[in-house]
């Protein structure tokens, strides 16, 4: 066997380790660079870098499961390494990367992701397969460095006043593409909860990555919320998120399209847990019935924490804003 | 002839005790020309008359006081009126200088010179006269020697004052003619028109022709500028009501030390306002500049006169800014404030009494009192540090000026009101007036910005600083601070909430 043909060998071995159903198109002029095969996502967002070996490639194409397809535009200033965030759905998603030479279809890369949600019952727990993996690592960031920078650029307790400015965003900024967004996450105080910190549950990986939230998560809430804490210590009976400081259960700390970051509006939210509460459509359909549109479960109970049994305030009036009157 | 004139005398007696009452009411102008007849007539008793005797008015004769006039002959010398001197210094204070006896025996051995035969240039006779000048006793200072008729006895000017003002100035500050012994630099041997002997028209004048702005004296060092718009009264009135002309203990010739004290003691009874030394002393936030500072009131006022209302230094504004241009630790909390100078220099846009400073409200007075204050940064009245304030029934410092109904009205069209409006919705309303009202500093610099407006370009929350991204449009504007996303608002065609109220 010649040189050249253990090499080749070689190179096949390892994409096929990579790559557990590879295909029998070659797979060697394209390498997806991030993310990794079978990463956990915890956020809709994933950006597909991929890094192009052969330079005779003119068109790459990122294909869904739902075969869509997404161009990847090669530029002057990334003629072999370029990028396109996907929306995950939740769950498994399955992505392929192909090459085309002319109008032939020449390589092929696959990679498989699990958005995993954090309410939706049957997404909140990946597969054994999947694993936790962080990008931002000395060594991982060694590879973006060339064009990126990737250092933190924040003033300390200083705003961007263009966010653009943030080399956070340039990765990051579809995170914040809801209507309503979180004060921090929008200007890009990334490093206000995104300290490396860890806490209780997450102890053993502090500083892996770098960026990484405490968890649970309500240690990095309170230190603007700390008002809340107070509010929320002196009720008797506390909502099981709230008491696990897991805020990040029902908000969004990015961004969401509903008020207060909820990641659903309010009945469709409580219902992801309490599915057992859900109303007949006959019942539904009577505007005068509790837990309908109108009357959505936060007009009688407080999500977070109250005084009484099933957190009914029994002062409360007909308001919206749950934490109204609270005594 | 004895018998003449004293029947003359017990006549004159007679007569003039009905004028007691007339002769103490203008007794300092006149008691010098009355010890002179008195002294003619004591010396024609003794030495058997003369017919070179003093020309006595009818009127003076009137107003002649024999047995005053008697007892101080007695008395031979007679103690300075006090009277002038300030009632709160202390008695060791008052300079108590000895006046001088005239030396007879010198008067004895040279025939004194008729006031009538002297040089043109004495004449017409001023109202005060040197008394040696004035008894024709020009030998006392002057002897004939060689060409010079008019020669002086002593070479050193002061040597001959001091023969008989034998009050030595020999305390800590003494002022430099006295020093020097130009004691002709302010009084005149002769005579003159104003009391004291003094060569200027008053006492200021005096002082002025030396320590005049405009004086080009060389080797004073401290010119005074009494030409000021503001003057301060007892500069006005005196130099003497603060100052000691000859020495004193205290620096610049004071009376007393330098400091507080020394303002307060007139500035605390006084009806044009208020008692200072009660309020400087009550108020819970102190200004560093009337407490710890080296000057105390004369680091911002002037004493004498200057051109700004309150007689302060510089304008109401640059005043400030002398020491305003660093950041100053706060005396209270240790907090330090702001850089105003460089605050101002980088923010265009200022607000209205910086910008204005001699206007209506205007200077940093406007809102702060230099004075010390109950209300924190010294403001003349309450406000918020906090974002978040609800301004019911709140009477903060900005409705000094701005109207209260510019966050109050729900809907308006006055452009005079407020501009920040969608519409006819009023901005200010549903920004402030709310559970969590934003106060006006949540949006707002009180002193300068870069925008128009004044709105700040970064705002505190939670000890970080969004910025607010304002951009100013012809009819509106946007803003995009932490608090919500980009929301645009327009006057005339409303593109947020406005939409739906119109």
């Amino acid at each position: 066997m010649s040189r050249k043909n253990v090499i080749r060998n070689l190179f096949f071995s390892a994409t096929a380790t990579l790559l557990l159903d590879s295909t029998c198109i070659a797979a060697a002029g394209l390498e997806i660079l991030y993310p990794v095969d079978k990463k956990i996502y915890h956020e809709a967002y994933a950006s597909i870098t991929v890094k192009l070996h052969d330079r005779n490639i003119s068109k790459v194409v990122i294909i869904t499961d739902s075969n869509e397809r997404y161009p990847l535009e090669l530029t002057k200033e990334c003629d072999d390494v370029c990028s396109k965030t996907l929306k995950l759905r939740l769950g498994e998603n399955g992505i392929r990367v192909w090459g085309y030479k002319g109008e032939k279809l020449a390589y092929e890369v696959k990679s498989e992701l699990y958005f995993v949600s954090q309410i939706d019952k049957g997404f909140t727990h990946p597969p054994v397969t999947y694993r936790e993996h962080s990008f931002h690592t000395d060594e991982n960031e060694k590879i973006c460095a060339d064009c990126h920078d990737m250092s933190v650029n924040e003033r300390g307790g200083t705003a961007f006043m263009n966010v653009e400015e943030s080399n956070c965003y340039v990765c990051h900024k579809n995170i914040t593409a809801g209507k309503y967004a979180h004060a921090p996450a929008v200007n890009w105080l990334c490093s206000s909860c995104h300290g490396g910190k860890s806490a209780d549950q997450n102890k053993k990986l502090t500083g892996q990555p770098k960026y990484r939230v405490s968890d649970p998560v309500a240690s990095a809430c309170y230190r603007c919320h700390d008002k809340n804490k107070q509010r929320w210590d002196a009720k008797k009976y506390k909502h099981l998120p709230v008491d696990a400081g897991r805020c990040v259960k029902c908000h969004d700390p990015h961004a969401s399209d509903t008020v207060m970051f909820v990641r659903e509006v309010p009945n469709v939210l409580c219902l992801k847990c309490h599915g057992d509460k859900k109303l007949s459509s006959q019942m539904r359909g009577n505007s005068k019935c509790p837990g309908t549109e109108a009357e959505t479960c936060t007009r009688c109970h407080n999500p977070h924490a109250s005084y009484h049994y099933f957190f009914l305030d029994t002062a409360r009036t007909h308001t919206a804003d749950p934490d109204v009157n609270i005594r | 002839m004895i018998k003449k004139y004293g029947a003359k005398v017990i006549i004159l007696v007679m007569l003039l005790i009905g004028g007691i009452a007339l002769y103490q009411a203008d007794a300092g102008e006149k008691f010098s020309r009355f010890i002179g007849i008195m002294k003619e007539i004591g010396s024609n008793l003794s030495h058997g008359g003369d017919e070179q005797s003093l020309e006595v008015s009818d009127e003076e004769l009137e107003m002649l006081d024999v047995e005053q006039i008697a007892r101080d002959m007695e008395a031979k010398n007679i103690s300075k009126d006090i009277s002038a001197a300030p009632t709160e210094l202390p008695k060791d204070e008052i300079r108590n200088e000895e006046r001088p006896t005239h030396i007879k025996t010198t008067l004895t051995v040279a025939k004194p010179v008729d006031l009538k035969d002297l040089p043109a240039k004495f004449k017409p006779l001023k109202k005060y006269m040197h008394e040696p000048f004035k008894m024709g006793a020009c030998q006392i200072c002057h002897v004939p020697k060689g060409d010079n008729p008019a020669a002086l006895v002593k070479n050193n000017i002061h040597e001959i004052c001091y023969e008989c003002h034998k009050t030595k100035y020999t305390k800590a500050y003494d002022h430099k003619p006295v020093k020097n012994g130009e004691c002709t630099k302010c009084h005149d041997p002769h005579q003159s028109d104003t009391p004291k002997m003094l060569k200027g028209n008053s006492i200021n004048d005096t002082c002025l022709k030396c320590h005049g702005k405009r004086s080009g004296a060389k080797d004073v060092t401290k010119f005074i500028d009494m030409d000021g718009k503001f003057k301060h009264k007892p500069a006005e009135k005196s130099c003497l009501e603060c100052h000691d002309p000859h020495t004193s203990n205290y620096k610049t010739l004071l009376k007393r030390e330098i400091g507080l004290e020394f303002c307060l003691d007139c500035h605390s009874s006084l009806k044009e306002h208020k008692d200072m030394r009660k309020w400087i002393n009550s108020v819970r936030y102190k200004h560093g500049a009337v407490n710890n500072s080296k000057n105390k009131c004369l680091e911002c006022h002037d004493p004498h006169a200057s051109n700004h209302p309150n007689i302060l230094k510089k304008d109401p504004v640059q005043t400030c800014l002398e020491c305003h241009n660093k950041s100053l630790k706060a005396d209270e909390d240790g907090g330090m404030l702001l850089n105003i100078s460089q605050h101002l220099k980088e923010n265009p846009n200022w607000h209205k009494p910086i910008r204005d400073p001699e206007g209506k409200e205007g200077g940093c007075s406007g809102c702060h009192d230099p004075h010390g204050s109950d209300n924190f940064s010294i403001l003349r009245k309450s406000f918020t540090k906090n974002f978040y304030a609800n301004l019911e029934n709140k009477d903060f410092f900005c409705f000094k000026c701005h109207k209260e109904r510019k966050i109050t009205e729900q809907y308006t069209t006055d452009d005079e009101l407020t501009k920040f409006r969608d519409g006819d919705v009023n901005l200010h309303n549903l920004h402030v007036n709310d559970r969590k009202g934003r106060s006006c500093r949540a949006c707002h610099d009180e002193h300068a910005s870069k925008y128009k407006h004044l709105i700040r370009d970064y705002t505190d929350f939670n000890s970080v600083k969004f910025p607010l991204r304002f951009i100013d449009t012809p009819n509106g504007g946007s803003c995009a601070p932490a608090c919500h996303k980009k929301f645009e608002y327009d006057r005339v065609n409303p593109k947020g909430i406005g939409q739906k109220s119109g």
